[in-house]
């Protein structure tokens, strides 16, 4: 059930449904990303797409469907029986912990400076020794450019450096895949460079990315494939040329259109 | 022997419903004074005058600080004694509620009238409003929304507080169960019913008082 | 002697408190309902009844219960002390005003840091003692000490079931000397002295933490 082939995608996914309460959030979704792709989301706020990506790494829990992660169910276990039922907390922790999510508000913790921040997780998820996580930590900080802010606390950072912290707390624990959910949204628009910029050069060293955006140039030119959701279910699946100029769906044409002339 | 003697409680509810509504009486009385001294003070606490501010401030300090029982005892039985005159036990309770709440009162009262941008009484001024005409169409108005919920608050406590006056002799609704328990011998049934007494005091004006605070909301 | 039945009954209200705290934020509809009604009951009834409910009322409750569990002969007034009374009443009204406050202080943290907490592999457990539970902690400081204060006070109250602590004494000390407005006015202000110093540290510990932030 887990044998890893090269084919084996990083992440598969098939007919997964999400409500809350009456409201159908996703009605279906199935899709797979390939290792080492670069796949984005685009689509209306409140069409779903944060739902999925929050569902994938069991942050918001299904209501159906089945999520793989490198072959792994995620969420799921199989019974002796062959009957499917709720997988151990602790294997749910440790699949979370191979998949790195960026959030649109950071998230980082106002208690602990920069460094600490990054090393927390691999202290206590990771259990590595204090100076091992700084050196790794010091690393992935250097990576995203801000180690001399290591001794700082977030609150004062600017959004974008903040930002660029988050992402390192996610790659210092060496994660199959990132995740990243509007990670720019909440930015001034002069910040935002600075944060594609990371993600651009993630991309570019091969990681596995699944990236729910609203920045359709990075879409367009970073990204291996686009997916545009709508109203729960994927209305399209394209390369980015074909998404930005040939789209298959006409619904597809009608989003980019507002979006492209705001 | 009975376990839970439910025909005793149901005999001496009565006398202690009467108690309850001594509790209610007293506790109005008092938060009525206290609010009077209460502005007063909090005024003071405003004032130019350093003197009459490090005074006002102190009261306030002490108020806060000082025991209920103690301040009681000290009263009932020390001041009296110091100034050779018998207090009547429903003045020196009542004295003594009003005079503790007093203290939280006029520190409420300041945080209210504070919270009123000083903008506000500039363009009174500017009109030709006088200090008390501005405090009273301005100022206070305003200041009463923000304070009604810590007020509501303080009522709930001096409800409880006010359980404290037995002491003076005042037969309220904890002397009252006292006195039977005492007699009685069934201390766990009589101080079950007196708490349920006041459980139903207290939940009840937290209830009015989320009820009013709620209402205020709307308004602004 | 005041000093330390505040002492010791704030710190069982801490521990007990912090439970009830959880069990109040609980999805589940029973042990939620059950703490919001301790709660309720413990912060509606007055510290003087808990008091003479807990040192008259408990001896008399048990030894009606003891004999019906098999157990005789045990003197449970022996052990229901005006001490020991007096902690249980502290300990049973502070724990819920202190429930309250660590809930507050938990829901007080933005639901977004649990959340990056458990995408990075987080326990739920390792979330609320690494991420939750440190910067509740300076949430819930400033009214733990008011709370600390109230709890000093209310201690005066154990006096009239008979606790050695300040009033009592006082109170021998009047029967002694007779001077009874200068023995209350030195109990009021060694109590003044108590609840201001502990409102002053208060004080300097939350602007001191300001100061971190």
């Amino acid at each position: 059930m887990t044998e890893q082939t090269m084919e084996t995608p990083m992440i598969r996914v098939k007919d997964l449904c999400k409500s809350f309460g009456d409201l159908e959030v996703l009605k279906g979704i199935s899709m797979e990303v390939k290792k080492g792709e670069v796949v984005c989301i685009i689509g209306a706020s409140g069409s779903g797409k944060s739902t999925f990506l929050r569902c994938l790494n069991y942050m918001e829990i299904p209501d159906s469907g089945k999520i793989y992660i490198d072959g792994e169910p995620m969420g799921l276990r199989k019974t002796k029986h062959g009957k499917w039922v709720k997988a151990h907390s602790k294997d749910i922790y440790r699949m979370r912990a191979e998949m790195g999510m960026v959030f649109q508000l950071f998230n980082l913790w106002p208690h602990k400076n920069v460094l600490q921040n990054v090393t927390e997780a691999l202290l206590i998820v990771r259990k590595m020794k204090k100076l091992e996580a700084i050196e790794a930590a010091e690393y992935f900080l250097d990576k995203v450019g801000l180690i001399d802010k290591k001794g700082e606390k977030p609150a004062h950072l600017s959004g974008g450096q903040q930002q660029r912290v988050a992402i390192a707390r996610a790659l210092a624990m060496r994660p199959k895949i990132m995740m990243f959910d509007e990670a720019t949204s909440a930015l001034d628009p002069q910040l935002v460079g600075e944060v594609l910029e990371v993600m651009e050069e993630l991309a570019k060293e091969g990681m596995t990315m699944l990236v729910v955006t609203h920045e359709m140039g990075f879409a367009r030119h970073v990204s291996d494939r686009v997916i545009f959701i709508d109203e729960g279910v994927i209305a399209e699946e394209n390369t980015p040329e074909g998404i930005f100029t040939n789209q298959k769906n006409p619904r597809t044409k009608v989003f980019l259109s507002k979006v492209l002339h705001m | 022997m009975e376990f839970f003697d439910v025909k005793l409680i149901w005999g001496q509810s009565g006398y202690l419903a009467v108690g309850a509504t001594y509790t209610l009486g007293l506790t109005f009385l008092s938060m009525f004074i206290g609010m009077a001294i209460g502005i007063i003070i909090s005024l003071g606490r405003m004032a130019k005058n350093f003197l009459v501010r490090a005074l006002a401030s102190a009261y306030v300090d002490v108020m806060r600080g000082i025991p209920l029982l103690v301040l009681i005892i000290w009263f009932y039985f020390g001041f009296s004694m110091l100034i050779d005159y018998e207090f009547s036990p429903l003045f020196a309770g009542v004295a003594c509620l009003s005079l503790k709440y007093s203290g939280y009162l006029a520190e409420t009262f300041r945080a209210g009238i504070q919270a009123i941008e000083i903008g506000q009484s500039e363009a009174a001024f500017s009109l030709g409003f006088s200090k008390i005409q501005n405090l009273r169409r301005i100022v206070l108005p305003q200041a009463l929304r923000i304070v009604i919920p810590p007020i509501g608050n303080s009522f709930v406590s001096m409800l409880q507080d006010s359980s404290m006056v037995m002491l003076v002799g005042i037969w309220e609704l904890m002397k009252r169960g006292n006195s039977v328990a005492n007699s009685t011998l069934k201390p766990f049934e009589i101080y079950t019913t007196v708490g349920i007494f006041y459980l139903i005091m207290t939940i009840s004006a937290s209830r009015i008082n989320r009820y009013l605070e709620g209402r205020l909301k709307l308004i602004r | 002697m005041t000093l330390k039945v505040s002492l010791l009954s704030m710190f069982l209200a801490m521990a007990i408190g912090l439970p009830l705290a959880f069990l109040r934020m609980s999805k589940h509809f029973v042990p939620r309902e059950a703490a919001v009604v301790y709660i309720e009951v413990s912060r509606g009834m007055p510290i003087l009844v808990i008091i003479f409910w807990v040192y008259w009322g408990f001896p008399e409750i048990a030894n009606q219960l003891l004999p019906l569990l098999g157990i005789k002969g045990v003197l449970v007034s022996k052990y229901m002390t005006g001490f020991v009374s007096g902690v249980i009443a502290l300990t049973l009204k502070y724990a819920g005003y202190l429930a309250e406050i660590f809930r507050a202080g938990i829901e007080a943290i933005k639901m977004g840091q649990t959340e990056a907490a458990y995408s990075l592999g987080f326990s739920k457990v390792q979330t609320m003692r690494r991420i939750v539970l440190p910067q509740a902690f300076r949430v819930i400081i400033p009214p733990t000490g008011n709370a600390f204060v109230g709890a000093l006070q209310d201690s005066a109250l154990v006096s009239i079931i008979g606790v050695n602590d300040l009033m009592r004494q006082a109170q021998l000390a009047v029967a002694d000397l007779y001077r009874p407005f200068e023995v209350f006015t030195a109990v009021a202000v060694l109590y003044l002295a108590m609840t201001i110093t502990t409102s002053k540290i208060n004080d300097y510990i939350e602007r001191k933490k300001m100061v971190i932030e």
